[in-house]
């Protein structure tokens, strides 16, 4: 029996072995080839989820590039920026998106949940260092677990098709033609209960937009949060004092750029979190010009 | 919890080292350290429902050692058995059949003309209740038959019901193999074990990469089967066949595998069905453990193939309805069971239903051009079955067949993934070669150096680390 208890640990051990080595080499092989170039004229970078995704049409904004994702959260956005960052050294203002529900602890699913994960570390983890990966094995094992294998599979698919090319999977402008906010607010006078999660926070993505903020001061970029425009019935407002005081504790040297009170039309609105493409190109011939004038 | 689950990984060999360090001195301890463990295994899922396990395993107990007794009369041994029956079908016509019966009975009231609004429950079908319901009547009516003696320790028949590797999705043993595996120390043996390792190993390359994979294919050709053509269709069919194939011969693997490290002989539930000639050869290898349960618990109770042809049919659509009918309350499985029935038929009426008893090309290594052939119109009538197995209804699944059988089968398929084809081709290559045996790669490198045979496992096994992470159910969960 000992016999078969050692030779199963030996076997396991060597499988675990090899399967840490082809990590650890599909890893570097995309981490030494990968392309995040932007176009040289690029100097101003979005990053955040989809509210400055579909709020932000960059192709209104002079030398601007939105590279929001739904979804995304800091924890995940951090490689993005370091990657980015590092390989276009004409960047010199980095926005990032800081808004009610990125401190609140739905983002710890956004980080470790089931939904998100393996997508993510799929694209990601050739970035990650060991400490963000012990994140999620803290946090969620099994779902790690999986992530490492989908993410495994997806990075030999692109070794094999010697894809490298980051850069149209990093996040874009994402244009909404719909218009729900009439029907969302009918149907919140029927049910216009609070939700918990707002009063309480997610201390790691606090944690890691404070390293974002870290990682561009060190390499001399200008950083800006920025709050995009929200419909003054969104419930994720509740949290606004909460909000207020993290941002002045933890943030208070960082330029907040706050578009929550920018005037838009119910029209403007695809639901009560997203600007639809109206809004969008309104805001964003007003952001450009605003920017043009030095944000003044 | 699942076999190609982390939790299980973990379960696994903290139960093993318990059972062969701990407890091996005393068989009595052993048997309860099953029984806690299967029950935490099954609580992991719904605790809630340990008590229908405990419950029915229980009654059975009683029953049985009422039923050994001598001053028992017939007519009560009788009352015994019925309740026993009644009890375990009971629950899981309520769990499993409640909603069909009631919406069924509707629609038959509707279509008469009659309105009646069927009162719906919403009720959860506790994992595995077909399974150990047929389990535990096996014994009552083993018992009842006198062909088993009752055991009058609890432990050990507790330990029967809840065996966790085949609690959930069996193969459903029978107490005669099963119960008396129980009652004697277990001799850990090691070529045994590493033989259960083995076959773990398949069963989880089965499951994780064969039936996953077809599945993420079946699923997308199932789901938009209106827009496809004929050979998208069949094929999407075929991903079928194969997922269903992987899913429950592969679970059924690892619970063969997982019952061998504890020392405990399963029956063989697969025998490389998709290599039979004939209908008949593919029930006799397809779910074995649950075909043979009707056989002796139904068909031969009914006549079997005895009697006027009239009764002969009669008891080959029973039989085969009733299999569709177990697996869900649903009449895709009914149409299934009844679509098998009329293959089956002509066998039967000519005689030829025991016609192909030994495997394909027996003593060769590739078929005749007439195996074949045989071989290949028993795939393609049991992949057309397969079709309303897998469909949501019976309009659904008629339309699914019947455009495999339009014009558009003789067009190239709009989804071909070429990996997965070439995937499977290697499946069926280790299959073929290793059909002679309980499983795929069961001979397989046994006379290699242990490096190279190391390297054929290891490969294995990144493989399957590599496809975790598309994990699909069960699919025999649900039943």
């Amino acid at each position: 029996m000992k016999k078969l208890i050692k030779q199963s640990i030996l076997f396991i051990a060597i499988c675990l072995f090899v399967i840490k080595g082809l990590l650890f080499w599909e890893n570097s092989l995309i981490s030494k080839n990968a392309n995040f170039q932007l176009p040289s004229t690029t100097e101003n970078v979005l990053f955040g989820h989809s509210h400055s995704e579909c709020a932000f049409n960059d192709s209104l904004i002079t030398n601007f590039k939105n590279l929001s994702n739904s979804g995304e959260s800091y924890f995940y956005i951090l490689p993005k920026v370091k990657n980015i960052v590092s390989q276009n050294p004409q960047i010199k203002n980095v926005f990032i998106e800081f808004t009610n529900n990125q401190i609140t602890t739905n983002m710890d699913n956004w980080i470790w949940g089931e939904k998100l994960m393996s997508s993510r570390l799929a694209l990601h983890s050739p970035f990650m260092n060991s400490e963000d990966h012990f994140v999620l094995i803290k946090n969620n094992p099994t779902e790690y677990f999986n992530s490492l294998s989908v993410s495994f599979n997806k990075k030999f698919t692109r070794i094999w098709d010697a894809d490298y090319d980051f850069t149209d999977e990093m996040g874009a402008y994402k244009k909404l033609t719909i218009c729900k906010v009439d029907s969302i607010l009918e149907a919140k006078k029927n049910n216009d209960s609070i939700n918990q999660s707002y009063s309480q926070f997610s201390t790691t993505n606090i944690t890691y937009l404070k390293k974002i903020i870290e990682y561009c001061q060190s390499n001399n970029k200008n950083i800006f949060l920025v709050r995009s425009p929200q419909h003054k019935k969104y419930s994720g407002i509740q949290n606004e004092n909460i909000f207020d005081s993290i941002r002045e504790k933890e943030f208070a040297s960082i330029p907040f750029l706050d578009f929550n009170d920018f005037e838009l039309d119910k029209e403007d609105y695809a639901d009560l979190e997203h600007l639809n493409f109206k809004g969008a190109n309104k805001f964003s011939r007003w952001f450009n010009v605003y920017f043009k004038n030095d944000l003044h | 919890m699942i076999f190609n689950s982390l939790e299980f990984a973990l379960f696994l060999p903290i139960v093993f080292i318990l059972y062969w360090f701990v407890t091996q001195r005393n068989l009595k301890t052993q048997n309860w350290l099953i029984v806690t463990a299967s029950y935490f295994f099954y609580g992991w899922w719904d605790w809630r429902f340990l008590s229908l396990i405990a419950f029915s395993s229980v009654v059975d107990y009683l029953i049985g050692l009422r039923l050994s007794k001598e001053e028992t009369s017939q007519i009560k041994k009788k009352t015994l058995l019925w309740t026993s029956i009644c009890i375990n079908l009971g629950f899981l016509g309520f769990f499993k059949y409640y909603n069909f019966f009631a919406e069924s009975f509707s629609d038959a009231f509707t279509f008469l003309g009659y309105s009646i609004d069927p009162t719906r429950l919403n009720i959860i079908l506790p994992v595995g209740i077909s399974f150990y319901t047929f389990q535990t009547l096996s014994y009552t009516i083993d018992v009842y038959r006198k062909k088993l003696k009752p055991t009058k320790d609890l432990g050990v028949f507790l330990a029967f019901v809840s065996f966790f590797p085949q609690l959930v999705a069996g193969p459903i043993e029978r107490a005669t193999n099963l119960l008396p595996q129980f009652t004697i120390k277990r001799i850990f043996n090691y070529s045994s074990s590493v033989d259960g390792l083995r076959q773990i190993l398949w069963g989880l390359f089965k499951k994780v990469v064969i039936a996953d994979s077809c599945a993420e294919y079946a699923n997308i050709i199932f789901e938009n089967y209106e827009s496809l053509s004929g050979s998208t269709l069949f094929l999407g069919a075929v991903f079928f066949a194969f997922q269903i194939y992987g899913d429950f011969s592969g679970y059924s693997d690892i619970a063969i595998g997982t019952a061998r490290l504890f020392g405990f002989r399963l029956m063989k539930n697969f025998a490389f069905p998709y290599f039979s000639r004939d209908i008949a050869e593919f029930w006799r290898k397809w779910h074995i453990s649950l075909s043979t349960w009707f056989r002796d618990y139904l068909y031969i109770p009914l006549g079997g193939s005895k009697g006027s042809r009239f009764k002969q049919i009669r008891n080959i659509f029973i039989i085969f309805i009733v299999s569709g009918f177990w697996h869900g309350a649903n009449w895709t499985f009914i149409a299934w069971g009844a679509l098998n029935a009329v293959y089956f038929l002509p066998l039967l009426l000519l005689n030829k239903n025991r016609k192909n008893l030994d495997n394909a090309a027996s003593s060769k290594f590739l078929p005749s051009f007439q195996e074949f052939i045989s071989i290949g119109i028993t795939f393609f009538l049991t992949t057309i079955a397969w079709v309303f197995f897998r469909a949501e209804s019976l309009p659904k699944a008629i339309d699914y067949v019947s455009e495999i059988f339009s014009s558009s089968i003789v067009s190239l398929p709009e989804i071909r993934p070429l990996n997965l084809i070439t995937l499977l081709g290697v499946f069926i290559f280790f299959e073929w070669i290793g059909r002679h045996n309980e499983y795929g790669i069961e001979k397989l490198g046994l006379n290699w150096k242990k490096p190279i045979r190391w390297i054929l496992y290891g490969v294995l096994s990144v493989i399957i680390f590599s496809q975790l992470g598309n994990e699909q159910p069960f699919i025999y969960f649900q039943f």
